[in-house]
């Protein structure tokens, strides 16, 4: 069941009032357990068998991990529950991308094997399940969390429909706790819900949809296009896959607070980045903690660990080694997690560089803080170079990310690099400006007010004003187009 | 006291950020206002000098001239000397779903420059929802209007039976009378173009209500379940799917008006009938003892085919629709040999 469709709408009022009328913590969670479920059959029934299956193996496993005495057994329970979990997204995910590339390696040495292909659908989400599934149990496994003694609140964190198929990646030390005391939501929370809704609807259709029109059709069949269009279909993707994903995280952060439920926040302004490392704390927050937290941070220390024996001079020295390896190989590993295919880990790759070189070569290690502090004409020009130089290499390297295949990225590059005009390059380029004006306006009204939810600081009737015209337009785009759906839901 | 002021502050609001929205999707070319109006002579006309976007089956991005037809313009009078070649036909022909470049137009355009040595220019007059007994009357009434040596009319089998075609019922139309062709501008008189005319003022300004009017017309075609209820909503038949073309168990003779319309295109030099679909061999035989003889479109769809090219298949939106790039490319350069090879320019 797609966000951005009218059923959802219906779903959402009707689990809403059920919800509301029921007055116990234990109920609440079985009638949200039981939508939750609906909502994924919805898309197709036969996997909820494997989210039952991921749930049992995780609680049996989490209650398993307590309970063991050695550090030894508690090892081996974390790999049973590794397993399972990168068993399940490997096989869906990436069989058939490693399969591929067995055959291809061992063809260049001549030997020929049967094609090993197998025809399956990727579950729905099944990335995010397995990584909230997984911080449950690694969060055990370094006894930060205590094991929970409910299966109905574990399934329920497993499945809990507003974040099951596009995150946010909640950690079970936040989510398991709340959905334990399942509350009703107080007034306020059922306003600032609604606003993140309204907000998070208009991101998603009017500005990602729209603009993720004009980029289907021109990545679709880019030879039908001259230079200045495939650059627009370039800078809209940047738009698309931004307004799209912080549009579907606003939209289930409003939905949980419907429910009572505080929500990771997963977007912050980061087209407002004025370097890498602060574009990977505003964007996708929860998948970048979870790869600082349960990647990033062990990889450092363990190529720490084999530096040190180097006998380098000093800890700066060990760190230029250690933070390049570990960020280049984490977001590899970042990007095979978008999707099985090149294009994602050049685009992984691409960010492990841009991170690698911006703390080598400039800013050495420094902290920037995610707040602008502007102090005379040289830190505004530093700001919009920062920005530019920042957001043009993000846009390339999301040409990798939308692309259909590499020789498509070459194809791309190419003709940008030969210009060519077209007729219609002005419309194009009116088009552009539009959708980033609209996106840069919103990002600025978030950052100035410093929360999602800049409609409550507005008099009442106002908001009310605002969220009634634009889910009023809202509602009127989405029923005469074709619902798409959320570009993080093949994740 | 207070809640008046609330509300009217409520209203204010909500009017404004409506218009701001509404100019937005304009820059954005999201949802552009309407860009025809219903003429009293011609019935459903574009604006001149209008610039819209289209998505439905692919992306269009294009416009219309200062005289009021889609694509490049010409004055009525050819001051130039360069030949001119008319196209007068449906949506096909219209072509909401390739931008201009792409068009078979321009194929034409370049393919007859080239071998003619002269400078030629295609001119697009369709129209959507037309069929013949429309597209005669806007022929004569305005199309011809611009000095031309040679007129494309595209028909269809449900073009020749307008009977069978649920079309515009705002068009003026040609019929028989007493053997002669009549045209009849009654549409004017009618309720739905009284309504129309009301309405045009706000549609062709504003794309808000543009798009409440793209969902009561998909609300006429049966849609409004299928948008509320997904996967849940009762199953369509494919005649209710389509909701534009009467269903038909036999082949109809031609009628009186339509013979009528055919001889009197056929009698003109400067027209050549080109069939866009396949077409009945009752139809064929009807018309070409009517001495039109008019180029046939399908041999082209089935070479697309056979080279594995579905004519109206958009990869993209996954739908069957009108004509695709590939496919313009072919019936360009098919015209345009045609026109040379018939010697229609002499």
């Amino acid at each position: 069941m797609l966000f951005n469709s009218f059923i959802f709408v219906f779903f959402l009022a009707f689990v809403w009032i059920g919800y509301l009328l029921l007055r116990a913590p234990r109920p609440r969670a079985v009638w949200l357990l039981a939508a939750s479920y609906a909502f994924y059959a919805y898309w197709d029934w036969r996997f909820c068998s494997l989210l039952v299956g991921l749930t049992l193996v995780d609680f049996s496993v989490g209650r398993a991990l307590h309970a063991a005495a050695t550090v030894r057994r508690r090892k081996q329970w974390l790999a049973v529950s590794l397993a399972a979990n990168l068993g399940v997204l490997g096989f869906f995910k990436y069989f058939n991308f490693f399969a591929a590339g067995a055959q291809a390696a061992l063809a260049a040495f001549g030997l020929e094997l049967d094609r090993a292909h197998v025809s399956i659908i990727l579950p729905l989400g099944i990335s995010f399940v397995t990584f909230r599934s997984l911080t449950y149990t690694i969060d055990l496994y370094r006894r930060r969390i205590e094991p929970t003694r409910s299966l109905l609140d574990y399934a329920l964190f497993i499945a809990f429909f507003p974040i099951l198929v596009a995150g946010p990646i909640e950690r079970a030390g936040n989510l398991l706790p709340q959905l334990a005391r399942l509350r009703a939501p107080s007034r306020r929370e059922i306003g600032a819900g609604l606003v993140l809704i309204c907000l998070g609807y208009f991101k998603k259709v009017l500005i990602g949809d729209a603009a993720g029109r004009i980029v289907d059709h021109i990545f679709g069949q880019p030879e039908l296009y001259y230079s200045p269009e495939l650059l627009a279909a370039v800078i809209l993707f940047w738009i698309q896959i931004y307004a799209d994903f912080a549009g579907y995280s606003d939209i289930a952060r409003g939905i949980g607070k419907l429910f009572g439920v505080n929500l990771a926040v997963n977007f912050e302004q980061p087209y407002l980045s004025r370097s890498f490392s602060e574009f990977w704390r505003r964007w996708h927050i929860s998948l970048s903690t979870w790869i600082w937290d349960y990647l990033f941070n062990p990889l450092v220390a363990a190529v720490l660990r084999r530096v040190a024996n180097w006998r380098f001079a000093s800890v700066q020295a060990e760190m230029r080694i250690a933070y390049p390896v570990a960020a280049i190989v984490t977001m590899l590993l970042c990007g095979l997690w978008h999707g099985a295919g090149l294009t994602f880990i050049v685009w992984g790759g691409l960010h492990g560089l841009y991170l690698s070189g911006e703390r080598l070569f400039v800013y050495r290690g420094k902290s920037i803080p995610l707040r602008w502090r502007l102090r005379g004409p040289r830190s505004v020009v530093r700001l919009v170079l920062g920005l530019a130089a920042t957001q043009v290499l993000v846009m390339f390297a999301w040409l990798f990310f939308r692309a259909e295949n590499l020789a498509q990225v070459g194809y791309f590059l190419d003709q940008i690099v030969h210009w060519q005009g077209s007729e219609l390059s002005g419309r194009f380029a009116a088009i552009t400006a539009s959708f980033m004006g609209m996106m840069v306006f919103l990002d600025l009204l978030e950052y100035k007010t410093g929360t999602h939810a800049w409609l409550l600081k507005l008099r009442p009737a106002v908001a009310a004003g605002v969220c009634i015209a634009a889910m009023a337009v809202v509602a009127l785009y989405l029923a005469t187009v074709d619902p798409m759906p959320f570009v993080y839901f093949q994740f | 006291m207070r809640g008046l002021c609330a509300a009217l502050i409520f209203v204010t609001t909500a009017l404004a950020v409506g218009l701001a929205l509404d100019a937005w999707l304009q820059a954005a070319e999201i949802q552009s206002p309407l860009e025809t109006y219903i003429d009293p002579i011609y019935g459903p006309s574009y604006y001149p000098g209008r610039s819209f976007s289209r998505f439905h089956e692919s992306f269009f991005l294009g416009g219309t001239n200062a005289w009021g037809y889609l694509g490049e313009g010409r004055p009525e009078r050819n001051e130039t000397d360069e030949v001119r070649i008319l196209l007068v036909g449906d949506s096909f022909v219209l072509g909401h779903t390739v931008f201009e470049r792409h068009h078979f137009k321009r194929v034409m355009e370049r393919e007859l420059s080239a071998a003619l040595g002269r400078r030629t220019a295609v001119l697009n007059f369709a129209r959507a929802d037309f069929n013949l007994w429309n597209m005669h009357r806007y022929y004569c009434d305005f199309a011809s209007r611009w000095d031309h040596d040679l007129a494309l009319l595209f028909v269809g089998e449900s073009d020749l039976v307008p009977s069978r075609q649920v079309g515009s019922a705002l068009y003026p139309f040609s019929y028989a009378s007493a053997d002669t062709v009549a045209a009849d501008y009654s549409f004017r008189a009618s309720r739905q173009f009284h309504q129309a005319k009301r309405l045009e003022p706000l549609l062709s300004r504003l794309a808000v209500p543009r798009l409440a009017f793209n969902l009561y017309k998909l609300g006429l075609r049966g849609k409004t379940a299928g948008i509320l209820f997904g996967k849940l909503a009762p199953a369509r038949t494919a005649d209710a799917e389509d909701g534009r073309t009467r269903a038909v168990a036999a082949v109809e003779p031609l009628s009186a008006h339509s013979r009528v319309i055919l001889r009197d295109l056929a009698r003109d030099r400067r027209v050549l009938l080109v069939y866009k679909e396949p077409i009945d061999d009752t139809y064929r035989a009807a018309i070409d003892s009517l001495g039109a003889h008019p180029f046939d479109l399908v041999p082209i769809f089935t070479g697309l085919r056979a080279r594995g090219v579905e004519p109206r298949w958009w990869p993209v939106t996954r739908k069957l629709g009108h004509w695709n790039q590939q496919t313009h490319q072919d019936i360009g350069r098919a015209l345009a040999r045609v026109v040379l090879d018939r010697k229609l320019l002499d």
